[in-house]
């Protein structure tokens, strides 16, 4: 981002869906995205530094106005986007909502993105927020008990980890785990130890403190231990093992987007869900 | 031997110690103390428990690389309300322009006026 936009280079021919990217994005947008990883299969290769510096660019050019090139953002990113939105509200209809929140979000504050940080780390913060104001939100009309702590439970048919086709014992149940995760454990773990962003972001996304994200961080991972290792009993103190630790979603708390934009002090809007 | 057993008794209690801390190990923060530090380096129970967190990490980490099929249509309504969205920026923005032109022509116009007035004052003055 920063090396491009000072003075653009001639576009590669990697970049140049950009140049056309109505176009390009309607078209691809059609196609159906790489067979899912519900089977645990890697839906897509790592982003290497090559697509890193286009979507840069991409987000570059939607930066300085172009509204094809956002759309291209949309298309290239939406699928992982959409992978983590479903990991952190556990169910189709929340993640899709949290998606179209989330590049809205994006599509209004892109014209402050200065590309200190990567593409994709800029927007799992707003995804991140965005799951957090779901999450409160589903937390709310689920009123009876302010039971945040019972696991979002996902129907989906091909859902069970052992029907699927080649996936790992291991994985499987460390991914059954994590979607058996309190919401507010499984939040700050999903954030920290599969989208590695910094403590810091995840704090101030979810509008909590660095040590409270932290907490639910280490509480989370020993469930996880523990969900993996059943027969190996960790010399974990009493009541780490098994027992029902409650960390509520905090219901009341008011979210603040702390993002990019709002460093420079312009959080106006962002914040707002446009249900 | 009954020295043994308090030895054995207090690893004990530093495994306990250990095992609240090990979660945080992996993000490589500090044992809360050098003893708990040497303890974790020197216990192979401690270091077992270590590798399974950093076990679940890694596996963890992989999850980051896996797609979920988008479902029918998600990318085709972003796409619809992004656009909705640019529109209505775009219409407020010629919106503020045409303001703008306005108020540019009002300001042109008053200080044309002003210097008109100013030396129809001063032609007035000359001639009197």
């Amino acid at each position: 981002m920063r090396a491009s936009s000072g003075g653009r280079a001639a576009p590669s021919p990697a970049d140049r869906g950009v140049e056309t990217a109505t176009g390009v994005a309607r078209r691809a947008s059609d196609q159906k995205p790489g067979r899912s990883a519900r089977g645990g299969r890697p839906g897509r290769p790592e982003r290497d530094a090559a697509g890193r510096t286009r979507l840069a660019e991409i987000a570059d050019a939607a930066r300085r106005g172009d509204d094809g090139a956002f759309e291209q953002l949309v298309v290239e990113t939406s699928p992982e986007i959409y992978a983590l939105a479903l990991r952190l509200v556990g169910n189709e209809h929340d993640a899709s909502d949290v998606v179209q929140e989330t590049y809205l979000r994006a599509f209004r504050s892109i014209d402050r993105f200065r590309g200190e940080a990567a593409v994709s780390t800029w927007l799992y913060r707003i995804v991140a927020n965005c799951s957090s104001t779901q999450l409160r939100r589903s937390a709310r009309s689920r009123h009876a008990a302010l039971d945040d702590d019972t696991a979002i439970a996902d129907t989906r048919p091909d859902r069970d980890p052992e029907t699927a086709a080649g996936t790992t014992f291991e994985r499987a149940r460390l991914v059954a785990a994590l979607e058996a995760l309190p919401a507010s454990l499984r939040v700050v773990v999903v954030l920290r130890d599969v989208y590695d962003l910094p403590h810091d972001a995840i704090a101030s996304e979810l509008g909590i403190s660095r040590s409270a994200a932290k907490v639910r961080l280490h509480r989370g991972r020993r469930r996880l231990r523990e969900a993996l290792y059943p027969d190996v009993p960790g010399e974990a103190p009493a009541g780490a093992a098994g027992a029902a630790e409650t960390v509520p979603f905090p219901v009341g708390e008011r979210l603040t987007w702390a993002g990019p934009g709002a460093a420079r002090g312009r959080a106006q809007g962002v914040g707002r869900a446009a249900v | 031997m009954r020295r043994a057993a308090a030895r054995k008794g207090s690893v004990v209690r530093r495994c306990d110690r250990a095992a609240a801390y090990l979660p945080a190990a992996l993000d490589g923060e500090h044992a809360p103390d050098p003893h708990l530090a040497r303890h974790v380096e020197s216990c192979i129970g401690c270091q077992a428990e270590l590798a399974r967190y950093r076990r679940v990490a890694r596996l963890l980490g992989q999850l980051r690389h896996e797609c979920e099929e988008l479902p029918p249509g998600l990318v085709a309504d972003v796409l619809t309300s992004v656009e909705r969205a640019a529109r209505r920026r775009a219409a407020r923005r010629a919106h503020a322009g045409r303001r703008a032109a306005l108020a540019g022509g009002v300001a042109a116009a008053l200080a044309a006026a002003g210097v008109a007035a100013a030396s129809l004052a001063r032609h007035q003055g000359a001639s009197a």
